[in-house]
């Protein structure tokens, strides 16, 4: 049976120098951009990192993203907080480059047991979950923009976002420790 | 809100993020309270996320500038040839203030970092209060801090007691946009503040690692900051005790999970 999560009622908004910074971008200000991208380039390369099958990969992943941000921030709506703006932005770039499918019926199993996993068991299980759930866990991880507006940015259900998040979290403490 | 434990190991991976209504945070604390196994599987949750962020996260690798967004560069003043004495002026000048940049020491960061600190701590007409970390993290939220920077450590387990949260930026205190988390042990106060920019370039007094993450420490004749980057943002704990003791501390909270 799908899970039903309460939805809709935690409220992000927008800080005062993000609306600052994203204004000098949409107007087209080199150093606002340049600003946005150093705020979040650290974030956006460990997600590219974990999404891609190796270096040479993310850096080109990075490097569309990177290729993309001049042109993306002038259409970014002001009203919305500006981590959440990157990270949707960002998932919608790479959920396309990597050719991902749909986040739908995506299933929820609470395992029997549950432990933290060792460090080198961390990477294991990140590449065991699939590619669209795995970027919906990474986003969250180094974005931690609320479902509610991650889902209307992206134009998709907020349960989809909610249980592919949980289906992740959970895969990731399933099971033993190594 | 009523909620059956189905429903609410459903949720927690969701409260872990911090991302559910009030009324579900409600009723998932009083099952927590008293369902040890839930409890267990929400410190799991917690560390396991901590972990990730730990592993994965990684400067990223520069790349070249946008050629079409960066401005060009001035021209470079032409000096007629008619003028070498304007020009001999200006490289003495210039060696004069090399040498005058090259002979001054850098000024040291920790005083600066902890006198911020120190205000923080002693202005409690600028706090915002609330009962537990996770009610000030919402009230946070609400009053338009970027989820990013909306965090309120707990840190009970460790003797502390939270006494408020003050937003950081322009044009109040601090230079940069972020939160300061405000705690109290054994009657000092001590600071926990949490941003995106760099606090300092300046060379730390000592370092150690913790769990992969390299811990800055600073200080001054009022006590010391403690600095590191962990999950895209800078965290900077401070108070009045001596940077090997802060260090001492920071490393146990975060080797603890």
């Amino acid at each position: 049976m799908m899970p039903t999560f309460p939805r809709g009622e935690v409220v992000s908004t927008v800080s005062l120098a993000d609306a600052r910074l994203l204004t000098r971008a949409r107007s087209g200000d080199p150093r606002a951009t340049a600003e946005v991208w150093t705020n979040w380039r650290n974030p956006l390369w460990s997600v590219c990192r974990a999404m891609a099958a190796d270096k040479a990969e993310a850096i080109e992943l990075l490097k569309e993203l990177y290729a993309d941000l001049p042109r993306a921030v002038r259409g970014w709506a002001r009203d919305e907080p500006l981590c959440c703006l990157v990270a949707t932005w960002a998932f919608r770039r790479l959920h396309a480059s990597l050719e991902l499918t749909d986040l739908t019926g995506i299933a929820v199993t609470v395992p029997e047991t549950v432990a933290t996993p060792d460090a080198a068991l961390v990477s294991e299980r990140l590449d065991r979950i699939s590619p669209q759930v795995r970027l919906v866990y990474l986003i969250d991880l180094f974005f931690g923009c609320p479902a509610s507006t991650t889902a209307d940015l992206l134009g998709v259900s907020e349960q989809d976002i909610r249980q592919a998040r949980s289906s992740a979290a959970w895969s990731m403490v399933a099971g033993g420790a190594r | 809100m009523s909620l059956d434990r189905a429903a609410a190991l459903q949720m927690l991976p969701c409260y872990v993020c911090n991302d559910l209504p009030a009324d579900a945070v409600a009723a998932l604390e009083a099952l927590l309270a008293e369902d040890d196994d839930l409890a267990v599987r929400l410190e799991h949750l917690r560390a396991t996320r901590d972990l990730c962020v730990e592993r994965l996260l990684e400067g990223a690798p520069e790349l070249a500038p946008w050629p079409e967004l960066m401005p060009a560069p001035a021209p470079v003043a032409q000096v007629p040839p008619t003028r070498p004495w304007g020009l001999l002026a200006g490289l003495a000048a210039a060696a004069a203030l090399a040498l005058s940049v090259a002979a001054t020491p850098p000024e040291p960061a920790g005083p600066g970092l902890v006198s911020l600190h120190t205000s923080v701590a002693s202005d409690d007409a600028q706090l915002l209060r609330a009962e537990s970390p996770a009610a000030l993290a919402a009230q946070l939220r609400k009053a338009g801090v970027s989820p990013q920077l909306a965090m309120v450590p707990d840190l009970s387990g460790m003797g502390f007691s939270l006494v408020g949260v003050r937003i950081l930026g322009p044009p109040g205190i601090g230079t940069h946009p972020g939160v300061a988390v405000v705690y109290e042990k054994d009657g000092q106060r001590f600071v926990c503040q949490i941003q995106l920019a760099t606090p300092t370039q300046a060379a730390p007094e000592a370092t150690t690692t913790a769990a992969g993450v390299v811990l800055r420490a600073y200080s001054s004749t009022d006590g010391a900051v403690v600095s590191w980057h962990q999950g895209g943002r800078w965290c900077l704990f401070g108070g009045p005790a001596d940077a090997s003791e802060l260090l001492a501390m920071v490393k146990k909270r975060m080797t603890a999970g």
